[in-house]
């Protein structure tokens, strides 16, 4: 049995705006095993997200992907609409940034998460009880460390605080037990101490379901404490990925050293946070050469003419012509 | 000093003597509104149901042949002026096809059944005359259809609208990830969210129809409001047009009042917490 | 702007409706006005097929021909010619009453926004009652005391019209108010007068002529089919609503005579509205210009 779960093969996005088809993520190549936690770091804009519902086949209608996106040999990529419903849910399964919105506001919270466990005992070809479903929801519910699961099922969204609905959330992960699991942002709207909580819960469901995650974020030191593995992107593009430690403690890209030296590292020595001077660029008006090159402080003259390809180096893989 | 006088009238729920029929106008409108509030209650159910279906397949096909036919329907339906529908309506079904009768009330030639209530259909229910039932509803289909036809636009466009927007909303997606079928996402989730403004629309489609009615009826030649009005400005008899606007002006508080219900029962974030 | 209407198929169908319409209707408006003033009725119908007034009952309820392509009526007049002279009274009941509700509206709006409190919630609550009772109906009652005569009509369809406008002007007022700029121009000593024309007048133009257009369809709707309840005509001059209306008389053999003013109406507030709908699209930036 192998162990790679999902591979990405040039995997292109546009959108369709009003000058026309625009290119928002570039050939990206990207695998994940089994059981690997991958975070996906950006500032916002850089393509992270949209690559996230690209994988999930999500994006809305003005768009079109090119490439391949192959889950467990099936390539995503070129399914239709209605041959995707079987794959989601227990093959892939996206959690979004923002909670108030996530949950049908009129439906109570318990029947939406029966129907997440009555998909995958369908697919399993199990028929149960609605009485078994409803127990292993509140067993689910109890694991979440959800205050009275049984009021919980009886309540509508608006009734529960954010980080509530997230937990909800990720407990129909846990009913569905899905092989991959999309988390775009989703602590970005939780206070603090609700988002260490939930990102523990996040390193439970991979550790007893062996569910992969690619988690997004722009928070690179969020992205430190939950994966195995970091994907830098900018401007659509894979900038640096490698094993989590290594590139926190060498960066190689000065996109990803800009982005670790702006983490407070708690000493006092250090109390000036290090920002990246500059924005992002838009994806209308691209720089040519290397993308970062306007913003970059090690700028050579060969940036500015090419635009350099995602090398090997050092076991990792990085684009930037200091490496080539 | 007139004015004061027609208020604290009205205010005693008097609005005048017809100077053509010489009765008050309060009881000709009680004979005539239940009339045109039994095309106008149904027809503005009808042209919800019509306009949250029309809206919500335009939806899930669009800008796709039928998304674009139902929006050149309710384009169309939508611009008429209310007596062409209405006339072509009872041109085609009633007249060349024959299925329904082109005017009238009722069949004149049935004895109307005893005054329970002031509504005809109640009351052929309520005596179990069923003849004349069924002649009443046969009269009622042209002008209920027209009405409705005249009306659904504005539901089709904001349904469409807004089942656009909600399809693209988290928690359709959420839906759909769960590996729930489009069809039940589109139909189940989508549409009952997409469902909820439409409820406030209900007052101002009331509006519209009792409008529509006041036309139709003419065409149809059936005795409810339009008719009244239709007499009366014939006559140019003031009174009843002003007693009938301060009718028409109650009836759309009523009509708020419904749909205000309506609202808390289908939104559980406007529910009094138990 | 044109160029982005030429593009799509139903607001370029909607611009040759209004501009076939709104042409014609000068065109033959002018004759007709300078008939009355030369007292040469015959320069009313120039250029029309037929004289619209000729009773001539030898052609009574004649069916649609090369001769009478919309057939005649049990008069024996001609149908299009009559559509064709009725035109010109529409287009001039849109234009004025449009025109007096944006003025109105734009009036009591930026009144209402800019001073708040006990004058914005008393021109308020008229906009609501305004708006929830139907305008048609409205209208009639303000009318009939007017013996219900096309000025009087055009009377109150511009005493009930203006609140859609008040609103927008309000809530463009609200927004602007808060803005900096404002405040700076307050400081420099701009009149406040000038201020609202440059800042919240000329900011609103967009919106309103997109809105306004729609406005055109269903002013002409509501005139019409007062016009076919018996409101706001004047016989003999012939007007679509009131043909319609008296149409019925020959259904079901003379169909012709309520069709095809009715038919009229449809295509044009149908061109209206597809014209409307576009301006709005582009106005919006749902479509590039």
């Amino acid at each position: 049995m192998s162990k790679l779960l999902l591979e990405l093969k040039d995997l292109t996005i546009f959108y369709k705006t009003l000058i026309g088809w625009v290119k928002v993520v570039e050939s990206v190549n990207l695998s994940v095993d089994k059981g690997e936690i991958v975070g996906v770091v950006g500032e916002s804009g850089s393509g992270k997200s949209t690559l996230g519902n690209a994988i999930a086949r999500l994006l809305p209608p003005n768009s079109k992907i090119q490439g391949d996106i192959m889950l467990d040999n099936v390539n995503l990529a070129k399914l239709k609409e209605s041959q995707l419903q079987k794959y989601r849910g227990t093959s892939v399964f996206m959690i979004f940034q923002n909670p108030l919105n996530s949950l049908n506001p009129v439906k109570k919270v318990g029947p939406q998460l029966l129907e997440a466990a009555k998909v995958r005992y369908n697919r399993e070809g199990k028929k149960v009880e609605e009485k078994e479903l409803v127990e292993e929801t509140l067993k689910v519910l109890k694991e979440l460390r959800l205050p009275d699961p049984q009021s919980i099922m009886e309540r509508y969204p608006h009734q529960l605080s954010g980080g509530q609905v997230q937990r909800v959330v990720i407990g129909m992960a846990l009913l569905l037990k899905p092989k991959l699991l999309i988390a775009d942002e989703p602590t970005s709207a939780l206070d603090v101490t609700v988002q260490a909580q939930v990102v523990k819960l996040f390193r439970q469901l991979n550790e007893e379901l062996g569910t992969s995650i690619i988690f997004i974020t722009h928070d690179i030191s969020l992205a430190y404490v939950l994966s195995n593995r970091i994907v830098v992107m900018y401007a659509g593009r894979i900038m640096e990925d490698g094993d989590v430690d290594e590139v926190l403690r060498k960066p190689l890209h000065p996109y990803t050293q800009g982005l670790v030296s702006s983490i407070p590292k708690g000493n006092k020595s250090q109390n000036r946070l290090n920002a990246i001077p500059g924005n992002p660029p838009s994806f209308f008006v691209l720089p040519g050469g290397c993308k970062f090159n306007p913003r970059c402080n090690k700028v050579m003259e060969v940036c500015k003419q090419k635009e350099p390809s995602l090398v090997e180096k050092e076991g990792r893989r990085v684009r930037c012509w200091l490496y080539e | 000093m007139q004015i004061v006088d027609y208020i604290l009238n009205v205010l005693h729920g008097n609005l005048g003597l017809d100077p053509f029929y010489k009765v008050p106008v309060t009881t000709l409108i009680g004979k005539y509104l239940p009339r045109t509030l039994e095309l106008v209650i149904p027809a503005t159910i009808l042209s919800v149901v019509i306009g949250l279906v029309t809206g919500a397949i335009a939806a899930s096909n669009r800008n796709k042949p039928t998304d674009y036919f139902i929006r050149g329907v309710y384009l169309v339906t939508w611009a008429s002026p209310p007596f062409f529908v209405a006339t072509v309506l009872q041109l085609v079904v009633a007249y060349y096809l024959g299925l329904l009768p082109p005017t009238g009330t009722v069949n004149p030639l049935l004895p109307a059944p005893k005054d329970i209530t002031p509504f005809p259909i109640l009351n052929a229910m309520l005596t179990g005359d069923w003849s004349y039932f069924w002649s009443l509803v046969h009269h009622m289909v042209l002008p209920t259809i027209s009405i409705a036809l005249v009306s659904f636009g504005i539901v089709t466009r904001i349904a469409r609208a807004s089942m656009l927007d909600y399809m693209e909303s988290d928690f359709a997606r959420l839906s759909l990830m769960k590996g729930l079928s489009r069809r039940k996402v589109v139909y189940g989730v989508v549409l009952r969210n997409a469902s909820i403004p439409i409820v406030t629309l209900v007052a101002l489609l009331f509006g519209y129809s009792v409008a529509g009615a006041v036309v139709i009826e003419d065409v149809y030649d059936y005795h409810g409001m339009g008719y009244f009005i239709t007499q009366a400005i014939e006559n140019l008899d003031y009174t009843s047009v002003l007693g009938t606007t301060i009718v028409v002006g109650i009836s759309i508080i009523i009509a708020n009042l419904v749909a205000d219900i309506l609202y808390g029962i289908l939104d559980p974030r406007v529910r009094v917490v138990e | 702007m044109l160029k982005a209407i030429r593009r799509d198929k139903g607001g370029l169908v909607g611009l040759v409706i209004v501009v076939a319409f709104l042409l014609w209707s000068l065109i033959q408006g002018t004759l007709e006005v300078l008939a009355g003033y030369l007292k040469k009725p015959s320069l009313g119908y120039t250029l029309l097929p037929h004289n619209p007034f000729a009773l001539n009952f030898q052609y009574s309820l004649l069916p649609p021909s090369s001769r009478f392509p919309f057939g005649t009526n049990a008069n024996g007049e001609d149908i299009l010619s009559r559509i064709l002279y009725a035109m010109p009274r529409d287009a001039f009941v849109a234009i004025v009453v449009v025109l007096s509700a944006i003025a109105i509206g734009a009036v009591l709006g930026i009144i209402s926004g800019y001073f708040g409190g006990i004058v914005d919630e008393a021109i308020m609550r008229i906009t609501d009652a305004f708006l929830s009772l139907p305008a048609l109906i409205l209208v009639i009652a303000i009318t009939l005391p007017l013996k219900a005569t096309y000025l009087g009509t055009i009377l109150g369809l511009m005493v009930v019209w203006w609140p859609t406008y008040a609103r927008f002007f309000r809530a463009q007022t609200l927004k602007v108010k808060n803005m900096d700029f404002i405040s700076a121009a307050k400081l420099g000593n701009v009149s406040p007068v000038k201020l609202f024309y440059s800042y919240i007048f000329l900011n609103s133009i967009d919106p309103i002529i997109a809105y306004a257009t729609l406005d055109f369809g269903n002013v002409i709707l509501t005139y019409s089919t007062l016009a076919f309840l018996g409101i706001g005509i004047s016989p003999p001059i012939p007007e679509l609503g009131e043909m319609a209306a008296d149409g019925l008389s020959g259904l079901p053999q003379a169909w012709w005579w309520s069709v095809f003013p009715g038919m009229t109406i449809l295509i044009i507030v149908v061109g209206f509205v597809l014209l409307g709908d576009r301006l709005q699209d582009i106005v919006a930036g749902r479509i590039a210009y």
